[in-house]
């Protein structure tokens, strides 16, 4: 294994029209660390990651996964890949049960075997697919809920199947698109125990987050994002105390 | 001399293009809906005229005044009561409107050929009196043309101009952001309602300017009203002036192509080439433009929520309804048995289009073409004159049809798919008119064309059995792809695009996969279907056909299979026993009144059921909504406390 990051960004940019919204961004995220992007509303973090996970295309730089350029990949690709994503507002199959949003994305891992469903035999990964669901529903402690359909959750349950979906495609990269937003403080901390047992594993965790208080216990690294840039970057103990930081973050000090 | 003369007539030709292209991008720009039905309206305003002056003898100004201020409008005012406001009321996704104005569409269609016949008629009267306006250079532009050109002048500005206004900007804000809108305290019904009312007054008016010129005919009329569509996707749904320019620059071409005749084989197919430049436009146009300019901001052309899947629970044995429809033919008597013979094919045709549109969500409006490719392959292939290939015997004749179809569906669904639904939708619809008027309606392809059952099933019995193993064969590979992984990621995909993407599904791919095997379905079912009917028929697959064919599945449930074959049954049974056009009818006043009965027909008929007749209960799984857009019915404390949480997302 080389020493190259789970995945980095070198010089990103993305313009809608004249308007630049992601400005020459360079990123690494290591394995077994979790990195977090915070920054005001509209700096382009969401834009960031879809351009990350293949969801936008990109207009320039490059983006390596693993130390292998994956610039323009589709974002079903990546996610084949190990790169594996949530989104900032649910996207999780609400006429599927939980368990089947988990095993779309368990046994999608690879494209053969599809025209062997069209004819009509098993899929042959269809067993440890529906290991791996079993495994991911246990670890989540979603197994009682894996029969329901997922659109009959709340939305604090649904962010944690969607991390589960994601959690299915075995990934080595997670990136987490405001995982926190609509949990309550128990599943916050839940929530903050899985993100350092994904570490743990060796998973490089990525994370927009808006709640600072899950921004410190967790972070390793910390991009601060404003205006499409990255402003600094650090362990958060250094970037977070910065009155350059804090003036973005919370306005001016009075 | 001639070059301008020919540009002349060309240009008449052009001002009726433009005028109905843009009367469709208006009523598109106004209500949002992409009106399918928009040349139904014309044909009836026509219609409507006609009568009015040929049967009652009222003097032609007259009975236009009451056909373009009184009909129209009123029927505008309906059409947003009765059909679109249920639908807006339960926050329903643009493709149902699509599907809804669908049904308007054979609502119209049954009508007028209940009422009218379907023979044409040529004595439409005119609006405006024959007469030649002399031009500098010794040239001379009929009247009528230069009243279109003024026509469609008065609209273009009015629409560019009128957007501006504040009722403009109104009518603008309800179309893109309806909730919005009502939280502003527009009253949104009554601007929807405005947009109707016009949208259907343009229609009117191109309708009865139309007529004269070309054959009053329903089926007719209303196709080449459809085809002007090329004027509205070269606008991209936009710009009334491009679409303008576009119709007169084809109706102009078209004219001046006319005088060049090729000698050779290549003589005819220019000939239809030329005649058909429309076609040709639209095709090419679809191709080119890469993306419209949509109001709102979802995507119109996809079924996702059309679909019943997972709200009720199954009612056990039901399936015996669609198996006893298909068991009841072989006990009947010869003549009705030989009748029966098109329901299995139908099924499979229909079932094709649950396949693309129920289990992928992709509005595919073009299955006639496939139909009329697998029956015209079959019976080449019997026939030994399929180039490529020798005499095909019997049964193989059924297996190599949809293959040598599959690959047509590949071709044409790679591009289609890659861009929004309402593209697939429009492009579809395109192939098929372009197949029927390029290939079936060709003298040389189809002329002369016999098919008949394979010899080992020769007897109407027997030819029955066959169909109903294709059938079963059919309902295999449906079950494949509603079914395990297949079918898990379809729905996937169905419920979330980006969803089923980021989970690593190929969705590209997946859709294609779903629309050749649709492709190859629709073969079969057409090639049974010109079997049972022993001829070739082109009417059976007109472009026209397959828009109903496509209504009726939405009417028994778009993700339905079994309920594709009562369909099936259902239309056969009405074509049978009752007078032509009603079986038409029938289907669109189901689709006209969609938006009270969500997910069709029979899941309407379930959920009644399902209500009156539970015995243990209501069971929990009823009791919790589904999460999805609310309808956008608010009270004012509701209204308030939405505005607050508006305020509140802007700040944070």
């Amino acid at each position: 294994m080389s020493a190259s990051p789970a995945l980095e960004a070198h010089a990103l940019c993305k313009r809608y029209n004249d308007v630049v919204i992601v400005d020459h961004v360079d990123f690494a995220a290591e394995a077994g660390r979790i990195t977090v992007i915070i920054g005001p509303n509209g700096a382009g973090k969401t834009t960031l990651f879809n351009c990350l996970s293949g969801v936008e295309t990109i207009d320039a730089g490059n983006v390596r996964h693993r130390g292998d350029d994956v610039t323009g990949w589709s974002s079903d690709a990546l996610s084949r890949r190990g790169l594996a994503r949530t989104f900032q507002r649910s996207s999780v199959f609400p006429t599927l049960t939980v368990a089947d949003n988990l095993c779309v994305c368990a046994e999608n891992r690879t494209r053969r075997g599809i025209m062997r469903g069209v004819i009509g035999l098993s899929d042959p990964a269809s067993r440890s697919s529906r290991q791996t669901v079993r495994r991911v529903l246990a670890e989540l402690g979603l197994t009682a809920l894996a029969d329901v359909p997922a659109g009959r959750l709340p939305t604090g349950t649904l962010r944690i199947v969607e991390v589960g979906r994601a959690l299915c495609a075995n990934p080595d990269t997670l990136l987490l698109d405001e995982p926190a937003s609509g949990l309550d403080d128990a599943e916050t901390e839940k929530f903050h125990q899985l993100l350092h047992r994904l570490a743990g594993r060796d998973l490089a965790v990525v994370m927009v987050e808006h709640d600072l208080e899950l921004v410190v216990d967790t972070a390793d690294v910390v991009y601060v994002m404003a205006e499409g840039r990255i402003v600094v970057s650090g362990p958060p103990s250094e970037v977070l105390i910065r009155a350059d930081v804090q003036t973005r973050l919370f306005g001016r000090p009075t | 001399m001639l070059m301008l003369e020919l540009a002349l007539a060309g240009l008449g030709i052009g001002a009726i293009a433009a005028l109905a292209g843009l009367g469709l991008l208006v009523t598109y720009r106004l209500t949002g809906v992409f009106n399918l039905a928009f040349g139904a309206i014309a044909m009836s305003a026509a219609y409507l005229q006609w009568q009015a002056v040929r049967v009652w003898h009222w003097p032609v100004a007259v009975a236009a005044v009451v056909v373009l201020l009184v009909v129209c409008p009123l029927f505008g005012v309906l059409l947003e009561r009765v059909v679109f406001r249920p639908l807006q009321r339960r926050a329903a996704a643009p493709a149902e409107r699509l599907v809804a104005s669908l049904g308007v569409f054979v609502v119209l269609l049954g009508v007028a050929v209940l009422v009218w016949g379907a023979q044409a008629r040529l004595d439409a009267p005119s609006l405006v009196p024959y007469r030649q306006l002399p031009l500098p250079g010794g040239v001379q532009l009929p009247l009528s043309t230069a009243v279109d050109l003024a026509v469609i002048l008065l609209v273009g500005v009015a629409l560019v101009l009128g957007l501006r206004t504040r009722l403009g900007q109104r009518v603008r804000a309800v179309v893109e952001q309806r909730e919005l809108a009502e939280l502003q305290g527009l009253d949104a019904n009554r601007v929807a309602a405005l947009g109707w009312v016009i949208g259907c007054v343009l229609a009117g008016v191109a309708g009865i300017l139309m007529a004269p010129t070309l054959r009053l005919e329903p089926y007719g009329l209303t196709l080449v009203m459809l085809e002007t569509m090329a004027v509205v996707v070269v606008a991209r749904l936009t710009s009334p002036f491009r679409a303008i320019l576009a119709g007169l620059v084809i109706g102009v071409s078209q004219a001046e192509l006319a005088r060049v005749h090729p000698t050779g084989h290549a003589g005819p197919l220019f000939d239809t080439l030329t005649s058909n430049l429309f076609v040709v436009a639209l095709l090419l146009a679809l191709l080119i433009v890469h993306r419209f300019d949509e109001t709102g901001s979802t995507d119109s052309g996809t079924t996702a929520r059309l679909t019943s899947r997972g709200a009720l629970t199954p009612i056990r044995g039901w399936w015996l309804v669609p198996a006893l429809t298909l068991a009841a033919p072989l006990l009947f008597n010869a003549e009705n048995r030989r009748l029966a013979l098109a329901v299995p094919a139908l099924a499979i045709v229909l079932v094709s289009i649950v396949v693309v549109s129920g289990y992928s969500g992709q509005i595919s409006l073009g299955q006639a073409g496939f139909a009329g490719l697998g029956a015209l392959f079959a019976a080449r292939l019997a026939a030994g004159t399929m180039p490529g290939f020798g005499h095909v015997p019997g049964v193989a004749v059924l297996a190599l049809a949809p293959l040598l179809v599959v690959p047509i569906g590949l071709l044409l669904g790679w591009p289609a798919i890659r861009r929004r639904g309402l593209f697939l939708a429009l492009t579809t619809f395109a192939f098929s008119v372009a197949v029927s008027r390029f290939v079936f309606d060709q003298p040389s392809v189809t002329s002369g064309l016999t098919i008949r059952p394979p010899h080992a099933f020769g007897t109407d019995n027997n030819f029955y059995v066959l169909e109903l193993l294709c059938l079963a064969g059919a309902f295999l590979l449906v079950r494949n792809l509603h079914n395990g992984r297949v079918g898990r990621a379809l729905v996937a995909v169905r419920d979330d695009e980006p969803g089923a993407l980021a989970s690593g599904v190929d969705v590209r791919r997946l859709k294609l996969l779903v629309f050749a095997a649709s492709a190859g379905l629709a073969a079969l079912g057409g090639a049974l279907l010109a079997m049972g009917s022993r001829a070739f028929d082109t009417s059976a697959f007109d472009p026209i056909r397959g828009l109903i064919w496509f209504a009726a599945v939405v009417v028994f449930g778009i993700d339905s299979a079994p309920g594709a074959v009562i369909g099936a049954g259902v239309l056969v049974a009405l074509d049978a026993g009752l007078p032509e056009g009603s079986s038409i009818l029938v289907i669109g006043v189901c689709a006209f009144l969609l938006g009270r009965m969500p997910g069709g027909l029979l899941h309407s008929v379930h959920r009644f059921i399902d209500h009156s007749l539970r015995r243990r209960g209501a069971s929990v799984r009823d009791l919790v909504p589904i999460a999805g857009p609310r309808p956008a019915r608010l009270t004012s404390a509701g209204r308030s406390v939405a505005l607050m949480m508006q305020r509140r997302t802007a700040a944070r």
